[in-house]
């Protein structure tokens, strides 16, 4: 399927500065990992921590930009829109912003037509 | 070489990191903005408070806020970090050796930690510094996220404190050690707002001035 990548970088450009910095900042130190209910119910599957959506999405994007493949949308859409809810209860140390982050990987995934569809199975 | 690495390099490094750490604070200023809203978020505990706290509701107020801090879901780790972090801001700047230097090219004496207490604290930064690194090999969800940008952070604050120990003890050679001191001393320092140690003034900036669900100041600021 094709991607319209400059659909994908104009949208990670007008964020750049903010969202760069805070992927900066994580200290990789997993301490928001039992803030994320998802993450507590799930089994404590890392994959379902705040700072792991966050690098696996949107540092993701930052990272390939223009040779995001349709594949790796696919991915960060599943983390996006199946693991985690926005409802900013997590908390960092640092107050990194992850809610705002995974808006941002949602935003972008919708452009390329990659949402939460509920009428299947 | 190393005549550089003891003289010019140590300047270097000092304005780098002065200037970095300038760069990021006005970067701060540059990508938030003030805003009318003085308290948005929601918090039951805060809800329709007006007019002064008694000293109860504050303390309790306060025992409230701690019980969903990091301090009480990661006890030890937490408690490991801050004495981490205490030392290692405190120790650079009370080592005798450090202040023998400023007072030979300032020619003003700062004062110093006795130097048994230095010496103690020096090893409690590497017990922390170990404590971080078996953590971050042994638990899955810290493997899941860690990134060679992490081991190195931590290598480099390791080395600068182990080669600091070694040489002070003069185990090994003393010019290797000492220069190998100086060396991953500096690095580190024009390291600080170009990698994760940025959190330094994040953290403040962050948690103080912005508005969010866990501000602790006035939070007049978003993003
Ligand atoms: C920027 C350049 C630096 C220079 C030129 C420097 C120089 C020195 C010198 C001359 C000593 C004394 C060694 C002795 O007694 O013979 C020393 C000890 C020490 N330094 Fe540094 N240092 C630097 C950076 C740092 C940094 C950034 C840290 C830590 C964050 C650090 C931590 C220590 C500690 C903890 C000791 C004492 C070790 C002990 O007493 O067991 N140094 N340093
Ligand atoms: C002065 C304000 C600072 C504050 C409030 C602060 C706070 C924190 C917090 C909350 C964490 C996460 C918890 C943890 O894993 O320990 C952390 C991690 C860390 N900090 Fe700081 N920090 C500060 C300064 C610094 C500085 C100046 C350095 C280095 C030069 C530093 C180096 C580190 C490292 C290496 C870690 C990660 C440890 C790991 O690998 O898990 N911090 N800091
Ligand atoms: S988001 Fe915050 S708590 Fe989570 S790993 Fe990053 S710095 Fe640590
Ligand atoms: S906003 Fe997302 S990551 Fe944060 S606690 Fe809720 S579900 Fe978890």
């Amino acid at each position: 399927m094709k991607v319209n990548t400059s659909e994908i970088v104009a949208l990670l450009n007008a964020e750049k500065p903010k969202m760069k910095l805070w992927l900066k900042v994580c200290a990789h130190c997993s301490l928001c990992a039992e803030s994320c209910f998802l993450y507590t119910v799930k089994d404590r599957d890392p994959r379902y921590m705040p700072s792991y959506k966050v690098i696996h999405s949107i540092g993701t994007l930052y990272r390939k930009k223009r040779r995001i493949s349709h594949q790796d949308l696919e991915t960060i859409g599943d983390i996006v829109w199946n693991r985690c809810v926005l409802c900013t209860r997590c908390y960092c140390p640092f107050g990194i912003d992850i809610p705002a982050m995974i808006t941002l990987g949602r935003k972008i995934c919708r452009t390329q037509n990659i949402y939460r569809r509920y009428d299947e199975k | 070489m190393v005549a550089h690495i003891r003289g010019p390099m140590v300047w270097i490094a000092l304005i780098v990191f002065v200037l970095g750490t300038a760069t990021q604070i006005l970067q701060f200023f540059w990508l938030s903005r003030k805003t009318a809203r003085s308290f948005a978020v929601f918090d039951p505990d805060r809800e329709n408070r007006v007019g002064k706290l008694s000293l109860h509701q504050r303390i309790s107020d306060m025992a409230h806020y701690f019980r969903k801090t990091v301090f009480v879901t990661y006890p030890l780790t937490m408690t490991v970090s801050t004495v981490f972090h205490v030392c290692l801001i405190l120790l650079p700047l009370f080592v005798l050796g450090h202040n023998e230097l400023i007072a030979l090219s300032l020619g003003h004496r700062l004062p110093s930690f006795p130097e048994r207490l230095s010496d103690g604290l020096t090893l409690v930064v590497l017990l922390c510094c170990s404590y971080f690194f078996i953590r971050r090999v042994v638990l899955a969800r810290m493997r899941a996220i860690s990134s060679l940008a992490d081991y190195l952070v931590l290598a480099l604050v390791g080395v600068s404190f182990l080669s600091g120990y070694l040489a002070y003890h003069q185990i090994f050679d003393y010019q290797s050690t000492i220069t190998i001191h100086m060396l991953s001393g500096e690095l580190m320092l024009m390291a600080i707002p170009f990698t994760k140690m940025t959190h330094m003034t994040f953290f403040f900036f962050n948690r103080f001035m912005v508005i969010h669900e866990h501000t602790l100041g006035r939070g007049e600021r978003v993003w």
